[in-house]
């Protein structure tokens, strides 16, 4: 499929073959059930999803596609995070994952803004609505604004600015993605100038962007933590508490990337072992400092609970939710104790990073969704009984059809431009020397 | 005109677009009636949005608008 020239173009840039085709046939027929699914909610409306009011209905308005908001804009945390301390605290050795970790951003973020209008019964009033009437006071408001707006434009602003000197680098090899690649660069030739340009604007965007994610992301805990009456949700570890858990699922996700990129592209020289081994330390560290906030907010809860919280948290613990509970604390206990052994030892395994990375992911999943349902279902303040939410098939579609969606737009992604930055000594990049 | 100039004009009207969208916006402070919580303005918070949005906008503008002396 590749030309000749494309072949020339590092990391498997326009060369694509049967398992590509394969994998994105895949993720096309994902796309197209959860789309379908779609259709189905927008014309019957959200009376197929297990969506129902509280009290009166018995179940949960929030439910699956709220989770997963929290979880992909979670996710989002981690790419810009790392690039911005790559740019301010001169991490160098991260720099292999730096555009993983960007694009990984852009992507989270669109797909938690599909979740929020898969989550709306009229999206489009929805959306107008926010623009016109919008309250600052309210975190809605914080976390549209700041999340979607400013966090999603200042992720994109940065990854096109920092991958300029590789679409350049790309756009001197003829073939058919030179245009796009030439477009991308916008006249860039890497002179001294334009360098140091490219230096101060990164370093600012990234003092700016720091604040930025710690306020969208707090304005997302808000959204909860503010609801008094919400057991469950109203406190104020909810921000901090979304804030780190937001961290461990994104540098979980960022290391399975990057291994899976690693193998697939063999790419052992430049991305190396100890990128992972210091996502792995910051890992373990990121989940003692959740662990801590977890039991600081369980031993309040229980301390001289309310009959409503103490309910809620029988629920949890031993009731219908319980083996959701205990299987994420679990998920989240066992990567913590084998990446501080490994830490200790000073013996890294990848694979067991790798699998750490994956179960604290799935562990974020199960989290957000212990977060937004027992609190609707069990902990309110209302003269009515227990409630019950269980998400239907369209739902799950959805949900599918959303996550298949950026599998899909990063694959592409990554055969029209490089997965990481191009060294001078990956074969065709003897280019610049004409360049000054 | 210049690179600096479009920079500064970027950056400086996305600010006054933000700081005005989060001012006219409805005020801050406790739900007393509909004049407390409608906005000041109509679409003030989508001014915030496309105020913010400049800002960060203004970047690109920085880097890739060349300067007079290098055309």
């Amino acid at each position: 499929m590749a030309t000749r020239a494309d072949t020339r173009l590092p990391y498997g840039v326009g060369q694509a073959g049967a398992r590509f085709f394969l994998l994105v046939a895949g993720l096309l027929v994902l796309v197209g059930l959860g789309a379908y699914a779609y259709t189905r909610q927008f014309v019957e409306g959200e009376a197929v999803t297990g969506l129902r009011d509280i009290g009166t209905m018995g179940g949960a308005p929030w439910g699956l596609y709220v989770a997963f908001v929290i979880y992909f804009v979670g996710v989002s945390f981690a790419g810009i995070t790392v690039a911005a301390l790559i740019r301010i605290l001169n991490l160098e050795h991260l720099r292999p994952v730096s555009r993983m970790a960007e694009v990984l951003t852009v992507l989270a973020l669109v797909l938690g803004a599909m979740s929020v209008i898969v989550d709306l019964g009229q999206p489009g009033r929805g959306i107008v609505n926010l623009l016109l009437y919008a309250r600052p006071q309210s975190p809605f408001f914080g976390t549209f604004s700041l999340v979607i707006s400013g966090y999603l434009v200042a992720s994109m602003v940065y990854l096109y600015l920092e991958s300029r000197k590789d679409a350049a680098l790309c756009a001197r090899e003829p073939g058919r993605l030179q245009w796009f690649h030439r477009l991308w660069a916008a006249g860039y030739k890497d002179t001294r100038e334009q360098r140091e340009r490219h230096l101060r604007a990164s370093w600012w965007l990234s003092l700016f962007i720091i604040p930025l994610l710690v306020t969208a992301h707090s304005t997302l805990g808000f959204v909860f933590g503010l609801q008094i009456s919400a057991f469950g949700w109203y406190g104020a570890f909810q921000p901090p508490e979304f804030l780190i858990l937001a961290g461990v699922s994104g540098i979980g996700l960022l290391i399975v990337i990057a291994a899976a990129a690693r193998q697939t592209l063999h790419l052992q020289e430049q991305i190396p072992k100890r990128v992972f081994t210091w996502l792995a330390n910051f890992l373990w560290v990121l989940l003692v400092v959740y662990g801590y906030l977890m039991i600081v907010e369980v031993l309040t809860a229980i301390y001289q609970p309310h009959q409503n919280e103490e309910a809620l948290i029988r629920t949890l613990v031993f009731g219908n939710y319980a083996w959701m509970y205990w299987l994420s604390v679990g998920l989240l206990i066992v990567p913590l104790v084998v990446l501080l052994v490994q830490s200790v030892m000073r013996r890294y395994s990848l694979p067991i990073i790798v699998a750490s990375g994956v179960f604290v992911n799935v562990a974020a999943i199960i989290k957000r969704y212990l977060i937004v349902v027992p609190s609707q279902t069990h902990g309110r303040l209302l003269p009515y009984g227990p409630g019950a939410y269980s998400p239907t098939w369209v739902e799950y579609l959805i949900v599918l059809g959303i996550a298949a969606f950026g599998a899909l737009a990063y694959v592409v992604f990554f055969k029209v431009f490089p997965i990481t930055e191009v060294k001078e000594s990956d074969g065709s990049q003897s280019l610049w020397k004409t360049s000054e | 005109m210049n690179r600096t100039f479009l920079f500064l004009a970027t950056l400086l009207t996305g600010l006054v677009l933000a700081v005005a969208g989060l001012f006219l916006a409805a005020p801050i402070g406790p739900t007393l009636g509909p004049e407390t919580s409608s906005p000041r303005m109509l679409f003030a918070p989508g001014l915030f949005v496309i105020g913010i949005t400049m800002m960060f906008f203004s970047a690109v503008v920085y880097e890739l608008v060349p300067d007079r002396k290098n055309r």
